[in-house]
């Protein structure tokens, strides 16, 4: 493949590590459990990719530009507090609501990086918090309710091969071709690898933050959305795992802390190892509370073996 | 002399965060309708574990790290305290013992992954929290056990000679503690080089990173102490009872001045920053606004507080 040259074939690589894992992973369970191979399964592991997927996105092309987003999660708790509440009036219109909310809370956050110079960990950690008080504010409680007529629109039959694998491997192969082959994508990686020498070969530092946070915060509320229909209701906690997460398959499928370094698919392929180990989790039926300690320590062990770079390079 | 003194001088950080709180005082008891001393005396004293866990969280900053798991850690020290003690004083020596070395090895763990591992401070601090959440829940299930016995709890619920809560007396000596530890030892005068300048502290035979380590273990102590006089207000055990003050600490050090870059210790901002947040709070109640303010409010607060520093700063340069 002569065009899948230089940097991408190098950032491509970088999301081996994460394929080996997730075969791995596919090929133990497969044996051990009978289970795995059932279509009420597969159906049901892609159900899980599919949010997982779209914050672990986002988040990685914020880290592509070398910020991070802490905000996502709860920008994705927005997504279904919002759906729960409006979509009994609104009907379809409250998810280009939801989008929108999730849009602008990306650009909040940017406006507060780019004008107010304010560390990007920390922006987003404030607008983590003010995003949770607007949920809270919207759905003090999980509850509401969302149809089951978006359940039956999206998801369907459950059925492995449905609208949900689709919507994500489109997404995906997106933002592949868009970071890999365009202008903006190309800055993007530009401004996390030397900010300085970006901004004086004239990429434009400003349009890269607020178009990353957007997006950041664009994809964590379809996730919102998506978890919402899956839930059927709205649940404001239920997205505070998912920064985690969503840094957790950054890390894990070669995406740089510090930025400038990996590959959306890498990302794809993380985020389908972690969904296959939380997977052989459940059906080896371990508690959930000892899958929470050990998706601690599986972070751990991802940021120490597949971190590139030193610690303190992305301060604080 | 002079030389000592000097150090003593609060910084202008400090000092703006003093004035804003006066001026929230102010504004405070206009809302109240009354002039109330004891009311205040009464919010110090429940401001007290979060100002303890601030001061950890000032360590922590100063060394140019960041600490996402002191709410962790106060939450994981309420449940060990609770449950060692079991409503028995007789268990007083075994409950501090515990819970104290809990808290050590939250720190020890943070400490040695930011630095030997290498992994940034506040991702590896961000995994410790959840991974202390899932341990807690884990032990005990969901439904804690235990409780803090009445004996114990006068160290947040009684007066020295009627005119001050003991908590706001525990608070003031650990602001003392560190505050000598930073400015008049060796020890510490070496941790805020290091914080400015860890490539240079390296240089001049410093060890960055031990001291990098013994910041976390002290903010996980402080954090600890935090979490005691917590128990000590509400009693009982219960699950995530410290989560709030991980944001609430970097909410109190970023209004007290605290800078993320490292090199700055402003522990009286750490103070003022503390009561400004204890006393919105009390505001947001008198107004009678939903408990979701707060966030929105703490999260304005950041950002406003850290917008300002740094228009000040650019216009000074």
């Amino acid at each position: 493949m002569p065009w899948l040259k230089g940097s991408i074939r190098f950032n491509l690589a970088l999301g081996l590590p994460a394929l080996v894992l997730a075969l791995l992973v596919a090929l133990v369970v497969g044996f051990a459990s009978e289970d795995f191979l059932r279509p009420g399964n597969l159906g049901n592991l892609v159900n899980r990719i599919v949010p997982l997927g779209l914050v672990a996105l986002g988040e990685a092309i914020v880290l592509f530009a070398g910020r991070i987003d802490l905000s996502v999660g709860s920008v994705m708790s927005l997504g279904t507090a919002i759906m729960a509440t409006a979509s009994a009036g609104l009907g379809w219109l409250a998810i280009p609501l939801a989008l929108a909310a999730g849009l602008s809370c990306g650009l909040a956050t940017a406006a507060g990086v780019v004008f107010l110079r304010v560390n990007p960990l920390i922006m987003t950690l404030a607008t983590s918090a003010i995003v949770k008080g607007l949920t809270l504010l919207l759905l003090p409680s999980p509850g509401g309710e969302v149809d089951y007529l978006f359940y039956e629109a999206f998801f369907g039959m459950d059925e492995p091969l449905g609208l949900p694998l689709y919507l994500i491997l489109a997404v995906f192969l997106l933002a592949f071709v868009v970071l890999g082959w365009s202008r903006f994508g190309r800055s993007l990686y530009a401004v996390g690898s030397d900010e300085r020498s970006a901004y004086a070969n004239g990429v434009p530092i400003a349009r890269v933050d607020f178009v990353v946070f957007g997006l950041s915060g664009l994809l964590a509320a379809a996730a919102g959305v998506i978890m919402s229909i899956r839930i059927l209701s709205g649940d404001p906690p239920v997205g505070d795992p998912y920064t985690l997460d969503a840094i957790a398959a950054a890390v894990l499928g070669g995406v740089a802390l510090q930025g400038g370094r990996g590959n959306v698919l890498g990302v794809l392929v993380a985020v389908v190892a972690l969904v296959l180990i939380s997977n052989a989790f459940n059906l080896m039926e371990i508690n959930t509370n000892v899958q929470a300690i050990a998706k601690g320590l599986i972070f751990v062990l991802a940021l120490v073996f597949f971190m590139r770079g030193k610690a303190g390079a992305v301060a604080p | 002399m002079n030389a000592a003194l000097s150090q003593l001088r609060p910084a202008g950080a400090s000092l703006r965060a003093l004035a804003l709180l006066v001026a929230l005082l102010a504004v405070f008891f206009i809302a109240l309708g009354r002039f109330s001393p004891m009311l205040a005396l009464d919010n110090i004293r429940q401001a007290a574990p979060l100002g303890v866990v601030v001061l950890g969280q000032a360590l922590v900053l100063m060394m140019g790290r960041l600490d996402l798991s002191v709410g962790a850690t106060a939450s994981l020290a309420n449940i060990v305290l609770a449950s060692v003690f079991a409503g028995d004083m007789a268990n007083l020596v075994p409950a501090l013992a515990a819970t104290f070395g809990a808290g050590l090895l939250v720190g020890l763990a943070n400490g040695l992954m930011a630095t030997k591992l290498r992994i940034p401070a506040f991702l590896a601090t961000l995994a410790s929290s959840l991974i202390i959440a899932g341990l807690i829940i884990f032990f005990t299930g969901g439904s804690p056990r235990g409780s803090v016995p009445a004996g114990f709890r006068t160290i947040t619920e009684a007066w020295f000679l009627g005119l001050l809560p003991y908590s706001a007396l525990i608070w003031l000596v650990l602001l003392l503690g560190v505050l000598v530890l930073v400015h008049f030892t060796m020890l510490g005068r070496k941790m805020l080089l290091a914080g400015a300048n860890p490539v240079a502290a390296r240089h001049s035979g410093i060890p960055a990173d031990a001291l990098v380590v013994l910041s976390f273990v002290l903010c996980s102590l402080l954090a600890t102490v935090g979490g005691i006089l917590l128990s000590a207000i509400t009693g009982m055990a219960s699950i995530g009872v410290g989560n709030a003050y991980t944001l609430d600490s970097i909410a109190a050090a970023v209004i007290g001045g605290a800078v993320f870059a490292g090199g700055v210790f402003l522990p009286l901002g750490a103070v003022a920053g503390t009561l400004i947040l204890s006393f919105v709070q009390s505001l947001l109640y008198l107004l009678s606004l939903p408990a979701a303010a707060k966030f929105i409010v703490q999260g304005a607060i950041i950002v406003l507080a850290l917008a300002l520093a740094n228009l000040r700063q650019e216009k000074s340069s």
